[in-house]
């Protein structure tokens, strides 16, 4: 059950309310849940940035403060019940090849795999989208197979658009260029960040996603870039 | 519909509304003038609503031609500018007559200065908003030779306005901001906080302003990514600390040391590289306060 942990007032107009101190999947969907009830019932918010552990708000300072709000939200959560939903899935096709994938060989050698096995244990596994964030359409995925897990790079480097990268027990694809700390391993021909589509982007929190692998041919039908 | 014409573009030149809220859980920036106070009078002396488009200016050295009649305020930095190659006047309306030309010069004192015209420009709006967001692919920085919509023909040059002098920040003398700090923090390190001299660098742009401190901080350990607020002071690792602004990311991992105040953050964002400034604390009742005094005169939201 969502219980909060702490309530703290950060600024004139934002408060961040913690539930746990731990990243855990199953309490994400949970926040995620409860942000989009908020996001229903009440008017005075301008932003509802849910989070791993935590939700953030930023409010009308003309239309309420922060301890009516304190108060609306606790009352609000004392009435949610989080629902397991059936989610939506989306598969990603991802060409992985060094021809895209800066660090592809690198990441299978440090974790001592050939990079056909890197890419058979990526694509096998289904992830799901646990927070949106740091750039548009930019979906971290948990559930990646421990045995590719990989610390971030030393100094972050500038990213191709599409790049499909991993840091730690994560994994995610810059929607865009960008600079990046995530090790490399592939591309993804598909837009996920397109402001003339609604919503913006397909990843929504909860959704699982798994990817398929596919050959060159496939990836600059699909209007890839090598 | 009337025009101006950029004939020389300013190394940044965009607009600006009040920014794109409500999408930051999309991983959107909100975007928005980094002097809201410059902004907002730059409105008001054209009695523009708060949230009608001006152009942020910023480092100077442009000019616009005015293919019709029109009346237009500049606020914020000083960048000497004329009409033609009369002297004009910041923090002021003016009316420019068919054919004559806006030149501004490098900036000055500070480093935005907003171009607001009677109505507004006329700006494409993506998500109910007119703000430019480079890094999120919102509009792009406005080029030479662009022409420039608004909606409204001048017909008169009656009525121009000033923005009261005590209401005009001396952007050169800024030395200490006020900071609503993290609640519970070591006390330790708050002393250290206050103590520290910190020197704006010029890796610094419109996600946030990078700092360098004579002693750097003791570092924290990192915290589990979150939302983060505007003027919020990040500490990564390097004990410098980092300040995030309009175009900032969504969200993010390191430990804040405190927030801006509100009222505070555009003392900041006009002040130079090389700039020294301390950090003083302030309570989150009087910021509060200030700020609600800020957002009821210019009527924001």
């Amino acid at each position: 059950m969502l219980e909060i942990k702490h309530i703290v007032h950060q600024s004139e107009t934002t408060l961040c309310i913690y539930f746990g101190d731990v990243i855990e999947t199953e309490l994400a969907l949970e926040i995620a849940q409860f942000t989009e009830l908020l996001r229903s019932q009440m008017n005075d918010l301008t932003e509802v940035i849910p989070s791993y552990t935590s939700l953030f708000i930023e409010f009308h300072i003309l239309k309420t403060d922060a301890r009516l709000l304190e108060k609306e939200i606790r009352e609000l959560l004392s009435a949610f019940q989080y629902k397991h939903l059936e989610n939506n899935h989306l598969e990603l096709p991802i060409y992985y090849h060094p021809d895209v994938a800066p660090d592809l060989i690198d990441l299978a050698d440090k974790n001592n795999l050939t990079i056909d096995q890197v890419v058979q244990i990526h694509s096998q596994t289904t992830y799901r989208v646990t927070s949106l964030g740091f750039a548009p359409g930019f979906a971290y995925l948990a559930g990646l197979d421990p045995r590719l897990a990989t610390p971030r790079l030393q100094t972050p480097k500038n990213v191709a658009k599409g790049s499909l990268g991993i840091a730690d027990h994560q994994t995610a694809i810059y929607p865009n260029a960008s600079p990046g700390g995530w090790s490399i391993i592939g591309n993804c021909p598909a837009s996920l960040y397109d402001l003339k589509l609604d919503p913006i982007t397909p990843f929504k929190i909860g959704m699982t996603v798994n990817f398929k692998s596919i050959t060159k041919e496939v990836f600059l039908e699909k209007g890839g870039i090598i | 519909m009337s025009r101006l014409t950029i004939i020389r573009a300013a190394p940044a030149m965009q607009f600006q509304d009040l920014g794109r809220f409500g999408h930051s859980h999309m991983g959107l920036s909100q975007g928005g003038p980094i002097d809201l106070h410059a902004h907002c009078w730059a409105n008001y002396l054209l009695e523009n609503d708060a949230n009608a488009t001006t152009i942020e200016i910023s480092y100077g050295n442009c000019a616009l031609r005015a293919e019709v009649d029109c009346l237009i305020a500049l606020t914020g930095a000083e960048m000497n500018a004329r009409i033609d190659s009369k002297p004009v006047t910041n923090w002021s309306c003016h009316f420019i007559k068919k054919g004559q030309t806006l030149q501004l010069n490098y900036a000055k004192k500070g480093i935005h200065t907003y171009l607001a015209i009677q109505h507004g420009f006329q700006a494409p709006k993506v998500l109910g908003s007119s703000s430019t967001v480079v890094r999120n692919q919102i509009g792009e920085l406005l080029k030479s030779e662009t022409q420039i919509g608004y909606s409204y023909n001048a017909k008169s040059n009656g009525g121009l306005k000033r923005t009261p002098s005590q209401y005009i920040p001396d952007y050169d003398s800024i030395k200490e901001l006020r900071v609503i700090l993290t609640d519970g923090q070591d006390s330790e390190l708050t002393d250290l906080i206050i103590k520290t001299n910190f020197t704006i660098s010029q890796q610094s742009n419109r996600m946030g302003i990078n700092l360098t401190a004579d002693q750097p901080l003791p570092p924290l350990s990192g915290i589990i990514s979150e939302g983060i607020s505007l003027g919020a002071i990040q500490l990564p690792p390097s004990g410098n600390p980092i300040v995030l602004l309009n175009d900032r990311q969504t969200q993010g991992g390191y430990a804040k040391i405190g927030i801006i105040a509100r009222i505070d953050l555009p003392l900041l964002t006009q002040a130079r590289p090389n700039t020294i400034i301390q950090f003083k604390p302030i309570s989150l009742n009087q910021a509060t306060q200030e700020w609600v005094e800020f957002v009821k005169f210019f009527q924001l939201f």
